[in-house]
C-alpha cells in the first residue's frame, strides 16, 4: 500500500472512532431499551458501524423509516 | 475538470439533503438528479418523499428502472470493494447508483461511506462517475459562491443542526483543503 493510501486509512480509522463514540455518546439509551428487539438490535448495529441501509434491512424498515427511529433515538449521523 | 450537470442521489443522501432548507440549491449544480428504483424504494416518510414530487414536477428529477445488468454491474462492485479490507462495505442500492454514474459519467450522491472511500481511494477505478457526500457538495456550493452567507464552518453547523447528520471534524477540515477553503 502506497504511504498516501496508508495515511488516509489511518485518516478513516480516526474518523470512524469519532464517529462511533459520537453515537454513542448522543444516543438515548432509555428509548432505545423501550424498542422491539428486532429494532433495539438494528440500532446498535448502527451504532457500531454507522451502516444507516444495512441496519434498516436488519429492523424490516426502508432507510428513511429507519432514520426517523435514529433521530428520536437522539443519534448523530 | 468540469463536473457533470446529472447527478445519481442515493437514499441516504436523500434523507438528510431533503431535510436543510436550502436543499434548492442542488439544482444551481446540477440540471438533472436520477433516483434508480431501488434507492426510490428506500424513501417512505412524508418529508422526503413531498420534496422528490416536487422535484419532479419541476422537471429536476426522474427515475430509472431496475434491469438485471445494472444490478449484475452493482453486485461486482460490491465484490469488488470487498477485496479491499479498509474500504466499508458498500452496500447493494449505492453500488446501483455506482454502476449508473459510470455508464453515463454522472457524479453519485451518497453518505455511505463505502463508495466514498473506494472513490477516495482509486476514483480512477470507478471513472467517468465521481462520488461526493453532502459534505463534498457544500464545499462546492461554497467555493462557487452559490452559498454566501458566513464561513464553510457556520454553512456546515447550519447542515448539521437542520438534517441532525454530524460529521467528523477530520473529515471537514479534509474536505475544506480538498476544495481549496483551507490551505494544504
Amino acid at each position: 500500500m502506497s504511504a498516501d493510501l496508508e495515511k488516509l486509512v489511518k485518516e478513516w480509522e480516526e474518523e470512524d472512532r469519532e464517529l462511533r463514540e459520537l453515537r454513542r455518546r448522543s444516543a438515548d439509551w432509555r428509548y432505545i431499551e423501550s424498542l422491539p428487539p428486532r429494532v433495539r438490535e438494528a440500532i446498535e448495529l448502527y451504532i457500531e458501524t454507522g451502516d444507516l441501509w444495512l441496519a434498516a434491512k436488519l429492523a424490516g424498515m426502508s432507510e428513511d423509516e429507519f432514520n426517523e427511529v435514529r433521530i428520536k433515538a437522539g443519534i448523530l449521523w | 475538470m468540469s463536473l457533470p450537470s446529472v447527478c445519481v442521489l442515493d437514499a441516504c443522501f436523500i434523507i438528510d439533503w431533503t431535510r436543510w432548507s436550502r436543499r434548492d440549491l442542488l439544482w444551481k449544480v446540477f440540471s438533472l438528479g436520477i433516483v434508480p428504483e431501488p434507492v426510490m424504494r428506500e424513501i417512505s416518510t412524508p418529508q422526503p418523499l413531498r420534496v422528490l414530487r416536487e422535484w419532479m414536477s419541476a422537471g429536476f428529477l426522474t427515475v430509472h428502472p431496475s434491469s438485471r445488468d445494472l444490478e449484475d454491474e452493482a453486485l461486482r462492485l460490491i465484490v469488488e470493494a470487498r477485496r479491499n479490507p479498509r474500504i466499508p462495505r458498500i452496500d447493494p442500492p449505492e453500488a446501483v447508483c455506482v454502476a449508473l454514474a459510470r455508464r453515463i459519467g454522472a457524479v453519485v450522491l451518497s453518505e455511505n461511506r463505502g463508495v466514498i472511500r473506494a472513490y477516495e481511494a482509486a476514483g480512477e477505478s470507478l471513472a467517468p462517475a465521481i462520488v461526493w457526500n453532502s459534505l463534498r457538495l457544500l464545499a462546492h456550493l461554497y467555493v462557487t459562491g452559490a452559498v454566501t452567507s458566513g464561513s464553510f464552518e457556520e454553512v456546515v453547523a447550519e447542515y448539521e443542526q437542520e438534517t441532525k447528520h454530524a460529521f467528523s471534524r477530520r473529515e471537514v477540515v479534509r474536505v475544506a483543503r480538498e476544495f481549496g477553503i483551507l490551505q494544504a
